[in-house]
């Protein structure tokens, strides 16, 4: 059975780098839809990094394989009101200035209190009544008469709604189609501001299944007061996506960064942005250097689609790759730390490649997508415990489990795995075993069967 | 041709001239009860307050059309016989369908209670699974569905059983298609937002949506109160707030 699908992300699969008028100047005119075949990535467009949009793709994808004609529904303010990708429809969502804005602000402090770094929690705890949240109330609006108009058209089987951004929308679709919601981030009842707990049980209740990726959220779901279906699914990435580079391409990329053969490289794969704990991995970094020198940090990714200058301006994570610079020069490791920021996907292919061991230092983290990708390597991890995919890290078996706090822990957990080749290839390849949980073949199963219940009310 | 000549065929416009005239004279007329209307009656529900205006603003009209017509030579009064014996036997078919449809339009507004909760009325108890425009479907403890005709909300004593259901206040709304329901719920949310000191601060004002109608996009508002003896007050205050912002939204949209 293929699904008449429409999914919804906060963040788009591209951010365009050229606007409207140069699509314009270049074709003449933008038909109704916009080919993104006839652009040229990373020069006209680049493919938003993160977890959700590496996931949706390949699921879509699929989808329009299997004869399908889904849609995606996202954020995009600057880019062309219509896109096919490779069959998918993407309608993106355009609103104005001063509300993104807003939105951005309340959907950061949603974020902050689901991450544990809430930097005021009087805000927090006011957020539901405050006029940035009312902006958050309006984008969903507006996502939601494009779902309901969509839908009209299409007549979709099912509504399928990706992260906390689009939580209230289940209360604004007129549409009564099955809908689905799957939750990306941590939920912790215990971090909830207590003047959320009804407003998040009123949301959650208007979803038929919610899909969360780590079984001891399925507990807080519960607790929160959901009755629907609760569903524990991994998330998945398509393994046919990241090849083997040749030894040349690895070789040019580490040359072009300054990284020796002998260099042992640690790489963390995460967007700027406090959570992502790549502060605590250069302090540990500082303690790993004093028995083995010649060990480097590459930091890879930008800032999120939220504080891109396309999407929703923040400035958070040019702010936070400004501190991580800062720090890395306080402790004497300026040429040790690399921040490459965006990376095309051949060249991330090319830095799992070369590295020697993955770090996901997150403070706290829904599941940590970019381990699986250095499973797919081979490569061994170090995994925060606050990540969700924890639960699929043996300790000293398929990975290292590390406290995010516990700087010292990191740094011997790094330095272990650094010192001892066997050790690292042995994690490699039980890793390597592990990640096919994650596979999209293996989880696609598993998600139309959650699809096909829901839509048949089972 | 002389000027003489034009006189007849002048005459012969008049009637046309007092048809455009009455017609211009009716809609103003209608403009100006509308905003009287509106300003004296500000308290009262929206939705109650959307369609007494709309009621009003069809009688001026169509009085002042048929008195447009007359000025035609056309007889007014068959096509007022038409109607009232139209309407007559409208009411006397349908009349416990819409004995049902008003009691519902009512108790939507004055009996608060929501699919989900536990309630008593005419002495059956269950809890709301469904709520139509002609009955409220209960599911009792035996698993039972008792459909209670919507009009028995209005006549007979209904007690919702569902803890702090006393707090609740459960205002429907209707947003004209020709208004962004966007905006509407943003400027409702900013004014209904201020009175946040007298509402439990654990339920925001929070806007649900029912269906779309021909009329427009039927929403609800959901809050609480914190103290019972302020519902009154509050209710009626939130039902102004929310008149104004759908005038200003209006406003604005016709500036636009």
């Amino acid at each position: 059975m293929v699904f008449h699908i429409i999914t919804i992300t906060q963040t788009p699969l591209v951010r365009f780098r050229i606007g409207v008028e140069d699509i314009v100047k270049r074709f003449g005119s933008v038909k109704e839809f916009l080919d993104l075949s006839l652009l040229r990535e990373g020069e006209d467009y680049i493919l938003s990094p993160g977890g959700v949009t590496r996931m949706v793709y390949p699921f879509l994808q699929r989808l329009v394989n299997l004869g399908g004609s889904p849609w995606w529904v996202s954020l995009n303010p600057q880019a062309p009101p219509r896109v096919v990708a490779n069959g998918i429809k993407i309608q993106h969502i355009s609103v104005p200035t001063e509300k993104v804005k807003g939105y951005g602000k309340a959907k950061e402090v949603i974020w902050g209190a689901f991450h544990m770094i809430d930097e005021s929690a009087l805000q927090a705890q006011d957020l539901l009544w405050m006029d940035e949240y009312i902006d958050y109330i309006y984008y969903n609006r507006k996502v939601a008469q494009t779902v309901d108009q969509l839908d009209r058209e299409e007549d979709f089987d099912v509504i399928y709604v990706h992260d906390f951004q689009h939580l209230p929308l289940g209360t604004m679709l007129i549409s009564i189609k099955p809908r689905i919601f799957r939750w990306h981030i941590p939920l912790e009842k215990s971090l909830i501001p207590d003047t959320w707990i009804s407003s998040l049980e009123l949301y959650l209740n208007k979803y038929d299944t919610i899909i969360v990726s780590s079984k001891r959220y399925i507990r807080d779901l519960i607790e929160m007061g959901y009755k629907g279906r609760a569903v524990e699914m991994p998330p998945y990435v398509d393994p046919t996506q990241y090849r083997t580079p040749p030894r040349e391409e690895i070789e040019k990329f580490a040359s072009k960064y300054n990284i020796d053969v002998d260099d042992k490289l640690i790489l963390i794969v995460a967007r700027m942005d406090p959570m992502k704990g790549q502060d605590r991995a250069i302090k540990a970094l500082k303690l790993v250097k004093e028995e083995i020198p010649r060990a480097k940090l590459m930091l890879v990714g930008n800032g999120s689609f939220s504080s891109s200058k396309n999407g929703i301006g923040l400035g958070k994570g040019e702010r936070w790759a400004r501190y991580l610079s800062s720090l890395a020069y306080e402790l004497g490791l300026i040429d040790s730390v690399i921040m490459t920021g965006y990376l095309t996907q051949r060249e991330l292919e090319a830095a799992y490649s070369r590295a020697d061991v993955i770090l996901l230092p997150s403070i706290i983290e829904g599941f940590g997508l970019v381990v699986v990708e250095g499973w797919l390597y081979k490569k061994p991890v170090i995994v925060s415990t606050r990540a969700g995919i924890a639960d699929l890290v043996r300790d000293g078996e398929n990975g290292f489990i590390a406290e995010p706090d516990d700087i010292r822990g990191m740094a011997e957990r790094i330095k272990e795995v650094l010192k001892n080749d066997k050790l690292a290839e042995e994690l490699g390849i039980r890793g390597y075993e592990t990640s096919k949980r994650c596979y999209i073949d293996t989880v696609l199963k598993e998600e139309m069967e959650v699809i096909e219940k829901t839509i048949e009310g089972r | 041709m002389v000027f003489e000549e034009f006189v007849p065929f002048f005459q012969n416009l008049y009637p046309l001239f007092y048809f455009i005239a009455i017609v211009m004279v009716t809609w103003l007329v209608s403009r100006i009860v509308d905003s009287v209307v509106r300003r004296a009656l500000s308290m009262l529900p929206h939705l109650i307050l959307t369609r007494v205006r709309k009621g009003i603003s069809v009688f001026i009209w169509i009085i002042g059309l048929l008195t447009a017509i007359e000025q035609l030579g056309l007889r007014a009064e068959i096509l007022v016989a038409i109607m009232v014996l139209l309407g007559v036997t409208v009411i006397i078919a349908l009349r416990d369908i819409l004995s049902n449809i008003a009691s519902k339009y009512f108790s939507d507004i004055y009996v608060p209670y929501k699919v989900g909760d536990r309630i008593s009325v005419a002495g059956y108890t269950g809890s709301v699974v469904e709520i139509n425009p002609l009955v409220t479907v209960l599911l009792t403890d035996e698993g039972k569905t008792i459909s209670v005709p919507n009009k028995f909300f209005i006549s007979s004593i209904v007690i919702n059983e569902t803890r702090e259901a006393w707090r609740e206040i459960i205002i429907p709304i209707l947003v004209e298609k020709s208004l962004d329901i966007a905006e509407v719920e943003s400027e409702i949310l900013k004014r209904v937002n201020k009175l946040r000191s007298r509402l439990d601060d654990r339920f925001p004002p929070t806007f649900i949506t029912r269906r779309s109608s021909g009329d427009g996009v039927e929403l609800t508002l959901v809050t609480r109160i914190k103290d019972p003896m302020d519902k009154d007050t509050i209710v009626n205050e939130i039902n102004k707030r929310i008149s104004e912002a759908i005038e200003d939204v209006r406003r604005r949209s016709k500036g636009k």
